[in-house]
C-alpha cells in the first residue's frame, strides 16, 4: 500500500505463499525493498508478524 | 476497454456466457454505483435487469451474478464478503448467498467487482479469472470428484486463487446441496450447487491477479481501522473465538441439547456430552483476509479411530443427536458427518429437516419399506450417512431426499404434504415457541426469499442479538448506534419492549447496507461498526462523502429490489406466514412452550403474529394487504414500477 498506492499482493514487499500439499500452512517472505517500515506486522491481529530493529533479525 | 475510476472498486464487470463460449468485459456503470453501493445491491440489479423472471433456475438462461463491495480487498476488518445472487432452485427464489474466504479478494484482484455466468456448457468446465486472461478449462477429469478435492486439483493447478467447487450433489442437481470457499466456509444453501451443475460448471476459479485496490484517503482509512482493531484485540471473548471458533461461541446452544421430535410437536432435554476439550485440541483456526476474528477452522481428529483425519468447516449442529457413544465418539461421528456433508456438497440443515420428516413419516407408518427401498429409517448413525450418500447421487430413496421438504412430502401423499413445518420451503432456524418472537424469527418469516443460509436471517443487529431475553435499553442502545432515525425510535420502542416487526426493517437495512459494502455480518465482527464509522470508511475507501442516512437509503433500496425480484414471481404475504405448527405448544414431559413475545410475558395468537407483520409492512411502507412494496415507495426510492 505504501510503495504502490493501492493493496496489491502480488507487488507487495511481504510474500505470503501457501505450502502445497499443506493448505493451512504459509511461508511469509520479504523482498529486497522492504524497508523495514512495519506496517504489516502493525495490522497481523495473531501476531504472526513481529517488527524487530534490524540489529535483532 | 477502460475502467470505472472510483476507488474502492475494480472498474469491471465480465461476462461470461458458457453456451457460446464467449466472455466480455464492461465497464461499471458509475450510476449503478452510485444508486447501490455495490455487493448485493448491484448483483440484485443485475438480476433484475438480465434474468427472465420465471426463469426455471436449472435452465441455462438463469444467471450466477457474483459480486464484490467496496471495503472488498481493503484492510477494514471483515471485507471479505462475497456475494452471489441467481434463481434458487429449492424453492424459486431469487435469492443471493453470502461467504467469506478469499474468493471475493482474489477476483477484485484481477480487474472485476462483478461476474454473470449464464448459459450451459456442452462438457464439463472450470471458469479460470486470472487478470485479463479468463478461460473457460476442461474440467473433464474432475466431474465425479467431492468439493474438497477439487479445491486440492485446482490449487494445485493455479496457486494462489480461490475457489469455488461442486461436489456430486451439484452434479446431480440436488436442491439441498450447499457448496463452500477454499473449503472454508459454505455458500448458497437451496441449490446454487445444482444452478452451477445444470450449466456443467465444476467450479470457479479467481486467481490471485496484479491489478490491485486503490483507496481513496489511505490515512484516514488507517486512522479508523486502526480504532476498530484497538477495540477488537481486547473484546473479552476474542480468546474463546480464536480457541474455539464457531463453536466456541455457540457451545452454550449446543450444551443445552434440546431435541424436537414427532414433526415439531414434542421437545425433550439431554446433557449433551462435553466435547469443548476434545474440540480445541482438534482445531486450528483460519481467516478470512482481513478478519482478525479467525472463526473458521482446520480440523484433525486428535484421538479415537479415525484420529489423524482432517477436514474443515465444522460448526456441530448436529452435536449430540448421532448417537455416539461418548464425548469422542459422538465428536468423531459430528466431524465424519460434516465432513460428507461438506465433500458431497449437501447441506446439513435441509437434509437434516427432510430425513427428520421422513422417519416421522415411518414410525406412525405412512411410509414403510416399500418406499424407501428396504431401508429402515431410524436414527441411527450408520443409516443417516447412507442416505446423505443417496441424496447427493439421488440414489434410490436419495432422490426423494434431495428436493427438499415440500417436494418429498408432496411425493409421499397420503397427507404428508400438510406436514412440512418451514417457512418459504426453506428450512427453520430455531423454534419461535423456544425463542419468543424477536427479529430473529420476524426476519425468517419476512425474508423475501430464505434461501441461501445466513442470507435468511436478517435479524441479527449489532451484538449478541441471536440471545433471548436481552434488555431492552441494550435493543435501543444498538439501534441509536446504527442511526436508526429518531421518529422510528419512537415507534419501535417503548419503556418495555419493542416491536419485533418494526425493528425487524431497521435490522435488514444494516444487514443489507453490510451486503452492499462487502463486510461480514457475523456478530463478532458486526458489533464494531457502528453508522457513524461505517460511513467513515466508505468515504475514505471510495472517496464519496455519504451521510449514515444516505448509505441507508441505498440500503434500503437493495432489499426493495430483492423483494420487488420475489414478488414479481408470486411471492406474497401469505408466504410471510409462520409454520402453523408454531401455534400450537411444544410439548415436553412436563412442560409446554407456546408461542410468546420476545419477553415471554403472553401467549401470541395468530391474530398477534398478523399484527406484527401489518407492524412490518408499515415500517417499510409496504401494502399491509399484499405484504408487497407500494409503486409510491417504489417510485421514491428511484426502483422499477412497472
Amino acid at each position: 500500500m505504501r510503495f504502490e498506492k493501492a493493496f496489491n499482493p502480488s507487488k507487495a514487499r511481504i510474500r505470503v505463499r501457501r505450502l502445497v500439499g499443506a493448505d493451512t500452512e504459509y511461508e511469509i517472505s520479504f523482498t529486497g525493498e522492504c524497508d523495514n517500515c512495519g506496517i504489516c506486522a502493525r495490522y497481523c491481529p495473531y501476531g504472526a508478524l513481529v517488527q524487530e530493529s534490524r540489529g535483532d533479525a | 476497454m477502460p475502467s470505472m475510476d472510483l476507488p474502492g472498486y475494480a472498474g469491471q464487470v465480465l461476462y461470461v456466457d458458457l453456451t457460446k463460449r464467449h466472455i466480455a468485459t464492461e465497464t461499471l456503470d458509475e450510476g449503478l454505483v452510485r444508486q447501490y453501493i455495490g455487493g448485493w445491491g448491484i448483483t440484485n440489479r443485475l438480476a433484475y435487469d438480465l434474468i427472465p423472471p420465471h426463469v426455471d433456475p436449472l435452465s441455462p438462461e438463469n444467471c450466477i451474478i457474483i459480486g464484490t463491495g467496496p471495503f472488498t480487498g481493503t484492510i477494514v476488518p471483515g471485507s471479505a464478503e462475497l456475494l452471489v445472487t441467481s434463481r434458487f432452485p429449492l424453492n424459486g427464489a431469487y435469492c443471493t448467498a453470502c461467504g467469506g474466504g478469499h474468493f471475493a479478494l482474489m477476483l477484485k484482484l484481477s480487474g472485476y467487482d462483478f461476474v454473470v455466468i449464464t448459459g450451459r456448457s456442452s462438457r464439463p468446465v472450470y471458469l479460470k479469472v486470472a487478470d485479463d486472461d479468463v478461460q473457460l478449462c476442461d474440467a473433464e477429469d474432475l466431474w465425479g470428484r467431492d468439493s474438497f478435492e477439487t479445491v486440492d486439483e485446482l490449487r494445485e493447478r493455479h496457486e494462489p486463487c480461490s475457489v469455488i467447487p461442486i461436489g456430486p450433489a451439484g452434479e446431480n442437481l440436488v436442491s439441498i446441496s450447499v457448496t463452500s470457499i477454499d473449503k472454508g466456509g459454505t455458500l448458497g444453501s437451496g441449490g446454487l450447487p445444482a444452478v452451477m451443475g445444470s450449466k456443467n460448471l465444476k467450479a470457479i476459479v479467481a486467481v490471485q491477479g496484479t491489478k490491485g485496490i486503490r483507496v481513496a484517503d489511505r490515512v484516514k482509512l488507517q486512522r479508523l481501522v486502526d480504532g476498530m482493531l484497538k477495540r477488537i484485540m481486547s473484546y473479552r471473548l476474542r480468546g474463546t473465538l480464536l480457541e474455539g471458533g464457531f463453536f466456541g461461541m455457540t457451545s452454550a446452544w449446543t450444551a443445552l441439547s434440546a431435541r424436537i421430535s414427532d414433526n415439531w410437536s414434542r421437545i425433550a432435554f439431554t446433557a449433551a456430552p462435553d466435547v469443548k476439550d476434545i474440540h480445541y485440541r482438534s482445531r486450528k483456526p483460519l481467516a478470512c483476509p482481513s478478519c482478525p476474528c479467525a472463526d473458521k477452522e482446520r480440523n484433525r481428529l486428535a484421538e479415537g479411530p479415525e484420529a489423524d483425519m482432517v477436514t474443515y468447516m465444522t460448526h456441530y449442529a448436529a452435536m449430540g443427536s448421532l448417537g455416539g457413544e461418548d464425548a469422542v465418539d459422538e465428536y468423531r461421528r459430528s466431524v465424519m458427518f460434516l465432513d460428507a456433508a461438506n465433500r458431497y456438497g449437501v447441506c446439513l440443515f435441509s437434509f437434516g429437516i427432510v430425513r427428520e420428516l421422513m422417519a416421522f413419516l415411518y414410525q406412525n407408518g405412512t411410509i414403510g419399506p416399500e418406499d424407501t427401498g428396504g431401508i429402515e429409517l431410524s436414527e441411527s448413525f450408520e443409516t443417516t450417512m447412507e442416505l446423505m450418500r443417496m441424496t447427493a447421487y439421488r440414489e434410490g430413496f436419495g432422490g426423494v431426499l434431495a428436493d427438499g421438504l415440500l417436494a418429498a412430502a408432496r411425493r409421499v401423499g397420503r397427507g404428508a404434504e400438510r406436514l412440512p413445518v418451514h417457512i418459504k420451503g426453506y428450512n427453520v432456524f430455531g423454534d419461535a415457541r423456544l425463542t419468543g418472537m424477536g427479529t430473529q424469527t420476524v426476519s425468517q418469516m419476512v425474508n423475501p426469499a430464505r434461501c441461501g443460509g445466513c442470507a435468511g436471517i436478517a435479524g441479527s443487529m449489532g451484538s449478541a442479538s441471536y440471545n433471548l431475553g436481552r434488555p431492552v435499553e441494550q435493543w435501543r442502545r444498538e439501534a441509536e448506534a446504527i442511526a436508526v432515525p429518531r421518529d422510528a425510535i419512537e415507534r419501535v420502542f417503548s419503556p418495555t419492549s419493542f416491536s419485533a416487526g418494526r425493528l425487524t426493517r431497521y435490522a435488514e437495512d444494516w444487514y443489507s447496507l453490510s451486503n452492499c459494502l462487502g463486510r461480514c455480518h457475523r456478530l463478532y465482527i458486526n458489533r464494531f461498526f457502528d453508522a457513524e464509522t461505517q460511513a467513515g470508511l466508505y468515504s475514505a475507501v471510495t472517496g464519496v462523502e455519504a451521510t449514515p442516512a444516505e448509505l441507508y437509503e441505498a440500503a434500503e433500496r437493495a432489499w426493495n429490489l430483492f423483494k420487488l425480484l420475489n414478488v414479481r414471481v408470486g411471492f406474497h404475504r401469505g408466504d410471510d406466514e409462520p409454520p402453523e405448527a408454531w401455534f400450537s405448544p411444544l410439548k415436553g414431559d412436563d412442560v409446554e412452550f407456546p408461542l410468546m413475545d420476545y419477553y415471554k410475558t403472553r401467549v401470541l395468537s395468530q391474530r398477534d403474529v398478523e399484527g406484527i407483520l401489518d407492524d412490518y409492512y408499515d415500517e417499510r411502507g409496504w401494502d399491509r394487504k399484499t405484504g408487497a412494496p407500494t409503486a409510491q415507495r417504489l417510485a421514491q426510492l428511484g426502483l422499477p414500477t412497472g
